[in-house]
């Protein structure tokens, strides 16, 4: 159960440092951030911009039009994944679940590969009323879309039970994939160039007026789950025993699916798809506080924040002047990380 | 009270429970027995309101259970099922205070931690508070639910409220000793106050700690009564085909069931 400590002692102290630990690298994190790129900035000159006070324009525009958007982006979706990755491992009981398995991240891709490929000729009105929003309103809306009917899928007679959403969001993400898999078919180079990056995810060319509604829906996501933690500890007793104990549990499962469909689509509409951070980052937490929400859920925040910040970090400097598609990043790094964490388990495990 | 008034359920062609009448009081100890698929676990769950009725209801203080709020009903009664499903690493102390939801806004929290103190204390786990809930025997494992299922009626008891404790075989995976000390803690439970319905297989066991025992075969009640009244040799033989009778009346010796070597 325990990566870094051997005692259970420790975990109580590694609880109670682990937030406030979090929090402060999130901050150096965020400023570091801030000064590397293709042009360093030194933090004196960092805090005399954001201050209104500095000359240089151009370093002023460097860090308000591009590195700022887009790091406060990084850390909010992160932060928004790792939350959503939390609920699902709760809800679905199996620390290998993650938001994709309620139709998610196909029904994002279905709105963003038909608004790419179709922008030209059916969806030319969308295309047009939209502008540079067309894509990541697609997605959202295809999450939306496909999310919803998953739901329906699931709840039927009044009861909306796991195995039912289970199967359903096999059954719908199939169904989606072969759509996706005809709109690439029949999807030009520009195209299907287009859509493959989409689907890398990137975090690059983001301005605060097209995140806004992003941000506002993953924050408040993000405080509704923390709401939930405590109830989620209880339905891993079991859905029986939570509702013996006071916990309306389907109100609990509709909750965290809402949550998770408009959190997870506001992310992945203006991102495309990140892997790996909202199953990885909860999975780490747990490894080393416990399977407590009420440390597990602010933890996991803090920590898909610093997770994606940092790859995003990583992905913008590596091999300047190009940058690295993030989901390959989150990948690389979080695969490695994961196994190393997991076979120290095993081996104090014995 | 508790009551279930001509129960009746069914999945698909199966009769669960045919018009069962069931009462529990507070101070006594009922006991559910049956031989297997005889209904008993129906039964507890129907009394839980965990299965729907196609006829027949539930109430508890005269007023039915669809009419309790869920946290209300947390408060009146706990309830031990047969499987739990927790994977996640708990700790013992953190599976029992899982207790306090329904309690957070009556108790203090200090009171509430004392109450899984002595919960634990009572099924003798405080030497286990900080283990992982996962790594636990299957006895451990029981013994901590149990103890998890008594901290949340202490609230009530305490108060002198009515408390209502359901288990469905709390003894299945302990030795003798705790199972008798298991249904000891029953039996302290409603003396305190609380109605107490455990399904249990043992029949000596039953016999030894139940006030009224309903018996059940096929999902209909065969006989209810004291043990005495429902544990004949003629009712043994008849519900489980067993050669066998009650022994009551032996000092120092809790009742128990003999049974007859099988001659063929």
């Amino acid at each position: 159960m325990l990566a870094l400590g051997s005692t259970l002692i420790t975990q109580q102290q590694q609880r109670r440092f682990a937030i406030p630990a979090l929090f402060i690298a999130c901050i150096v994190m965020f400023f570091i951030a801030l000064s590397k790129g293709g042009v360093t900035i030194s933090i004196s000159e960092i805090i005399a911009i954001i201050n209104q006070t500095a000359e240089d324009q151009l370093k002023h525009a460097i860090i308000w039009q591009i590195r700022l958007p887009r790091i406060v982006l990084a850390m909010i979706v992160g932060a928004g994944l790792a939350a959503c990755g939390a609920a699902m491992q709760a809800i679905f009981r199996n620390p290998l679940a993650d938001p994709g398995l309620i139709g998610v991240s196909s029904g994002a891709a279905l709105g963003a590969v038909a608004t790419i490929v179709l922008g030209t000729s059916i969806f030319a009105n969308f295309s047009d009323s939209f502008g540079i929003y067309a894509v990541p309103v697609g997605a959202f809306l295809g999450c939306i879309g496909v999310c919803v009917f998953i739901y329906r899928l699931s709840a039927h007679s009044g009861q909306f039970t796991i195995i039912s959403l289970l199967l359903a969001g096999i059954a719908v993400n199939a169904i989606v994939g072969s759509l996706i898999g005809v709109l690439t078919l029949i999807s030009n180079d520009q195209q299907l160039r287009d859509l493959t990056f989409w689907s890398m995810g990137s975090l690059a060319g983001n301005h605060f007026t097209m995140m806004t509604p992003t941000l506002c829906i993953i924050i408040a996501c993000c405080i509704g789950l923390l709401r939930l933690a405590k109830p989620l500890n209880l339905y891993l007793l079991g859905e029986a025993q939570a509702k013996h104990l006071g916990i309306n549990v389907t109100k609990l499962k509709k909750q965290v699916f809402i949550y998770t469909a408009l959190c997870t689509g506001a992310a992945v509409a203006i991102t495309g798809i990140i892997g790996f951070v909202g199953f990885i980052v909860p999975h780490i937490v747990r490894l080393i506080l416990g399977p407590d929400h009420r440390y597990l859920m602010p933890a996991s925040i803090l920590g898909g924040a610093l997770m994606l910040g940092l790859a995003d970090l990583f992905a913008r400097t590596v091999i300047l002047p190009a940058e690295v598609p993030i989901g390959l990043i989150t990948s690389a790094i979080g695969g490695p990380f994961f196994l190393i964490m997991l076979l120290k388990t095993y081996q104090q495990r014995g | 009270m508790l009551t279930g008034n001509q129960l009746s359920a069914t999945v698909g062609q199966k009769v669960l429970l045919d018009n069962v009448d069931f009462v529990v009081k507070p101070y006594e100890v009922v006991v559910i027995i049956g031989p297997n698929g005889a209904g008993k676990s129906s039964l507890l769950k129907a009394l839980c309101g965990d299965i729907p009725l196609s006829h027949g209801t539930v109430s508890i203080n005269q007023r039915a259970l669809a009419e309790y709020t869920i946290t209300e009903l947390a408060t009146l009664r706990a309830v031990l099922t047969q499987n739990y499903e927790l994977d996640f690493p708990f700790t013992v102390n953190e599976v029992v205070d899982m207790a306090h939801f329904a309690h957070q806004e009556q108790q203090s929290s200090l009171a509430l931690k004392r109450f899984s103190h002595n919960a634990m204390q009572a099924l003798g786990i405080s030497h286990l508070a900080q283990q992982c809930f996962t790594r636990l025997s299957g006895g451990e494992k029981q013994r901590t639910q149990l103890a998890r299922v008594l901290c949340q009626l202490q609230p009530s008891l305490v108060n002198q409220q009515s408390a209502y404790l359901l288990i469905d075989e709390p003894t299945s995976s302990l030795d003798l000793y705790h199972q008798y000390e298991v249904m000891n803690q029953a039996r302290l439970v409603a003396e305190q106050g609380a109605g107490v319905v455990a399904v249990v297989h043992d029949l000596s066991l039953a016999a030894s700690f139940a006030d009224r025992i309903y018996m059940l075969n096929e999902g209909r009640v065969v006989a209810a009564g004291s043990p005495q009244q429902v544990l004949t040799q003629a009712r043994l033989n008849e519900v489980y085909k067993i050669d066998a009778k009650l022994q009551t009346n032996l000092d120092n010796v809790l009742p128990h069931i003999i049974i007859t070597k099988q001659v063929s």
